[in-house]
């Protein structure tokens, strides 16, 4: 048996072992592996040796003294901090510039940071969050996708269980816009709420406060209430507990037992509501179809997969299982198919339609992270930058200590002692400036957040503080080695001579940071202008709709539907345009700025091959368009005769200029009087309007008809005829209150709603606005401290250039060309990077700005000038000089 | 240097040196200990003992010839010195000392 200790072991442990010893360790250590071998056999010889070999560590009296015999490193550690400190009094203007730098980048960063933690955490306190996924639904008619969305078939969730043994558990749900209830013959508006089954809690793990997790919604009129909403119902000294058992009316003969109480939904759950009714309720209410219709597609499942299983496994099944059901067409005159969206990614993706939660726009939440990065990396730069061009300088001072001994690595060790010093000290003061600036932060965002994500979160299983540190402390020793390897290169004799310069390769990094620098403000301020024009362009374009001076009143809900519905409603829209200050209103199902519903099986009778087409509808009364002042292009507009108490005799319908190639019309006039047939009747279509923006900007205009439907669940709007009073809105309530008794009056302003459309874009303007800013400053103070530098060690040749005669225009030409190409290069790199970006970005957008070379132009003439000046300052600074000063210089 | 009297190991590794005089070295230590004392140690410690010895000059060490047992490697010898002579004889005649200080009810039974 040929077997010897392991030679890895014994080469690492006689790197740490007391050298003096070494030889007596090594070899006691291998006899005991010799007695082991004999007595143990090898395997055991091996681990005893590794364990011998490991304890000798143990004792310090054994492990390698340190390079000196008496270690003083406090001493010099001291020495280093003394002279770092008298460094940056000294140069103020680089401290400055860097600590600026740093400080701004790294505030920035660690408010991204929370940002981004916040936004990715979502739905994370599921403690199944990895096996649970959303089913989503795509649309297709004749090839083409109609719909991308969340909803689909109440059938769809029952039926995948039953068909796939990979599905653990599934729930169904649909939810509810703002409604009203009684309790306890008082009226509450809620907000929105779900109505999900009775498997809801064993997919989400929301936390009960009391109620039975797995009956709570377990039959018809069930409901379990949030704390929020429950907080609402109690009177004084109640607790939201005793609400259990407790009665709540809908507008619906049967009450609602409140069977549960929960917490309320974590702020990062993308399902946000108020309370959940039971899903029985539902089937019990709307009927049959809400639990068996491949048709009627309003619901909402999701799924837990068993452990281990393959989603690709089961999303090509799905493909499978979509035409099984839905035979291309022939149920619900779309061609399904099916996916599975991780519930993790729900909340980052909002290119979906219909959607049920709280969904952001994941790529601008990864673009914040990436811009404030961008920012502590020009920071850094600067401060990589800055210091190799002061090396020179401060090569005496390293000439020094080297000729009196010093170590290789105490160079190097002073070095970084200055980086970890000036990064501390940005540090501790970015972590004031975070909490200062947090409240700030947190209206922008809307967020509740603070530094305790950043402390609490983890991001693959490492607490993030310390993968935050790791990553932190990795870049101080980048940013610190490189000046701390120039500065050790210098041979001592020609520091100490004077006759040194950086060599080549050092100034052309130097240079390609710069370029990195000011390409990366190019594309900032680009963005930033781009941004700023688009929200200016949405939020001021035409829409084919007035929305001003219009006030939106939720509809009477409690108000039971009867044969004198129709005639009460518009008793009171004539009661009201008979105020003045009102020019009139309107009943409606949508309003501006609100999504709409879709009808899938649309047959134009005017082609026989158009079938199965998909339109958007919306349920208007005959003043609708009036009020939002749409064009007709021909025919006429609805009269009120158009209405109808029996649903059944309403036929006629106007459609928008969109619809008409749908329905295969070449024109208008061609429509007028031709019969299209959708749920199951004919409809004749009496006029055509100009196509208007219902919904934001982002969204393309597409086919929608309009319907003279009335429903208690419909909204009022009412147009004034200047601004609002408070008196004439007091004076609609008592109206309201007259003609629709139990009901709650509630209301909005429209143009406020409209704006809301663009929050998100607004907030990511504001965002980058700073961004931008910050990015430039950083980077032009940096050129700034390098032109400076740069200048100071020319100060002899200015001298003599001025004594020859040349002028400031001359010798700003000569010094500053250098610079000036530099961000010339910038820009045209970074040019064509913001062009493709731009590009990329308005293609989010069905409409914008006609943005392009221009802007980008403009943002890089900027960027120039802004350079310029600052050259130019700089050298006027420095050449400004008396030319005898200058040559006494040394 | 800290204190001069001995620690319990340090007093049983010294007194193991002595008696395997001129041939002390870090295996053979250990396996008197573990033969003579019952009880386990692990070479390390007995290495660390041996240091802590000779820092308080109650040892002297040298180096033998290569063995080829060892891989090749010398062995360090270990002898007590005079001073851990004088060591030794102290802390024993202490104990003799309290030992002959007990009184004879203590013990009894």
């Amino acid at each position: 048996m040929k077997a010897a200790p392991s030679k890895f072991l014994t080469s690492l442990l006689s790197k740490c072992c007391n050298t003096a010893l070494w030889e007596s360790i090594e070899g006691d250590l291998a006899e005991l592996f010799f007695l082991d071998l004999k007595k143990k056999g090898k395997r055991k010889a091996q681990v005893n040796y590794f364990l011998n070999a490991l304890a000798f560590l143990r004792y310090h009296r054994l492990r390698k003294k340190q390079n000196s015999k008496t270690p003083n490193n406090m001493a010099l550690i001291k020495n280093y901090l003394k002279v770092s400190f008298r460094d940056l009094k000294r140069n103020k203007t680089f401290a400055a510039i860097n600590l600026f730098g740093l400080i701004a980048g790294m505030t920035v960063s660690l408010l991204m940071f929370q940002y981004v933690l916040f936004e990715t955490s979502f739905d994370d306190f599921n403690k199944d969050a990895n096996r649970i996924y959303r089913v989503i639904n795509d649309r297709f008619q004749n090839g083409e996708l109609v719909q991308h969305g969340a909803i689909t078939y109440p059938t769809i969730g029952p039926t995948m269980k039953a068909d796939f043994p990979e599905i653990e558990a599934y729930t169904r749900m649909t939810y509810s816009g703002s409604n009203f209830i009684n309790y306890q013959n008082e009226v509450f508006r809620t907000g929105d709420y779900l109505i999900a089954d009775e498997y809801c809690f064993s997919i989400f793990d929301y936390e009960i406060i009391k109620g039975q997790k797995e009956s709570c919604l377990d039959a018809a009129f069930k409901m379990v209430l949030t704390r929020r909403f429950a907080e609402k119902l109690i009177k004084k000294g109640e607790n939201v507990t005793d609400l259990i058992g407790q009665p709540i009316h809908f507008n619906y003969e049967k009450p609602f037992m409140i069977t549960g109480i929960m917490e309320n939904p974590p702020a990062n759950s993308h399902l946000q509501f108020e309370f959940i009714t039971s899903y029985k309720s539902f089937i019990a209410i709307a009927g049959e179809g809400a639990d068996n219709s491949w048709e009627w597609s309003d619901f909402y499942h999701y799924v837990k997969l068993k452990e281990g299983v393959n989603t690709e496994a089961i999303s090509s099944k799905l493909e499978d299982f979509g035409k099984r059901y839905f035979k291309e067409g022939e149920v619900s005159g779309g061609d399904e198919k099916f996916s599975l969206q991780p519930l993790n990614e729900v909340h980052l993706d909002d290119s979906m339609e219909y959607e049920i939660g709280v969904v952001t726009d994941g790529k601008t939440v990864w673009l914040m992270l990436y811009i404030a990065i961008f920012i502590i990396v020009i920071a850094w730069i600067n401060y990589i930058n800055l210091n190799t061009s002061r090396a020179i300088q401060r090569a005496k001072e390293v000439g020094i200590r080297k000729s009196v001994g010093a170590h290789k690595s105490q160079i190097i060790r002073q070095s970084f002692t200055e980086t970890l010093l000036l990064n501390f000290i940005a540090l501790v003061s970015s972590i004031g400036l975070v909490l200062v600036f947090q409240p700030i932060f947190n209206r922008l965002t809307g967020l509740d957040l603070s530094m305790s994500i950043i402390l609490t979160s983890s991001v693959w299983g490492i607490p993030f503080l310390i993968l935050l540190i790791g990553i932190f402390l990795i870049a101080l020793a980048l940013v610190a080695l490189y000046p701390a390897m120039l500065v050790t290169r210098f041979s001592t004799q020609d520091i100490l001579k004077g006759s040194l310069s950086l060599k080549g390769e050092i100034v052309w990094l130097r240079k390609g940071m710069v370029v990195f620098q000011f390409t990366l403000a190019v594309i900032l301020i680009t963005a930033t202008i781009a941004i700023a024009r688009q929200i200016e362009f949405m939020l001021n374009r035409d829409l084919g709709v007035d929305v001003d001076n219009t006030m939106v009143v939720y509809g009477p809900v409690m108000t039971n539907w009867d044969s004198t519905f129709i005639n009460k409603i518009d008793l009171f829209k004539k009661s009201l345009s008979s105020l003045s200050g009102i020019e009139r209103a309107t009943f409606s199902n949508r309003v501006p700025g609100m999504g709409m519903g879709r009808i899938f099986q649309v047959t134009s009778k005017a082609d026989p091959e158009a079938n199965n087409l998909t339109s958007n509808f919306m349920n208007v009364d005959h003043e609708f368009s009036e009020l939002y002042g749409l064009e007709f292009i021909t025919g006429r507009d609805f009269e009120f005769t158009d209405h109808n108490i029996d649903g059944d005799k309403v036929r006629n319908l106007v459609i928008n200029e969109s619809a008409l190639p749908l329905l295969k019309f070449n024109t208008p006039e061609s429509a007028i009087g031709q019969t299209i047939n959708f749920w199951n009747k004919d409809w004749t279509i009496i006029g055509v309007i100009k196509d208007f923006h219902q919904q934001s900007l982002h969204k393309e205009i597409e086919p929608v008809f309009l319907i003279p439907y009335y429903d208690t669940g419909n909204n009022f709007s009412i147009k004034f005829s200047s601004m609002v009073t408070p008196a004439l809105v007091e004076a609609v309530e008592k109206r309201y209150d007259q003609y629709f008794p139990g009901n709650y009056f509630d209301y909005y302003f429209l143009t406020d709603e409209i704006k809301g459309l663009y929050d998100n874009d607004v907030r990511v303007n504001r965002v980058s606005n700073v961004f931008a800013a910050l990015s430039i400053i950083i980077a032009v103070l940096g050129l700034y401290g390098l032109v400076m530098i740069t200048l100071i060690r020319k100060t002899k040749e200015i001298g003599i250039r001025k004594v020859l005669g040349a002028n400031m225009g001359q010798l700003l030409a000569t010094l500053g060309k250098e610079f000036i190409l530099l961000v010339f290069i910038a820009v045209l790199v970074g040019a064509p990077v913001s062009y493709l970006a731009l590009m990329e970005w308005k293609a989010e957008f069905a409409y914008s700005i006609n943005i392009g070379a221009g802007l980008i132009l403009f943002s890089s003439f900027l960027l120039i000038l802004i350079s310029v000046i600052t050259i130019g300052f700089q050298t006027k600074k420095i050449t400004g000089n008396n030319p005898v000063e200058s040559l006494r210089w040394e | 240097m800290k204190g001069t009297n001995l620690g319990e190991l340090e007093e049983i590794v010294l007194l193991v040196v002595a008696n395997l005089f001129d041939n002390a070295y870090g295996i053979l230590i250990k396996q008197e200990i573990e033969e003579k004392c019952n009880r386990t140690i692990t070479i390390s410690t007995v290495h660390n003992v041996l240091q802590r010895l000779n820092e308080k000059d109650y040892l002297e060490s040298r180096y033998s010839d290569p063995t080829p047992e060892r891989g090749g490697k010398r062995k360090l010898l270990f002898r007590v010195t005079k001073a851990g002579q004088a060591a030794l004889e102290t802390s024993r005649s202490m104990r003799e000392n309290l030992w002959s200080g007990i009184p004879k009810v203590a013990f009894d039974q």
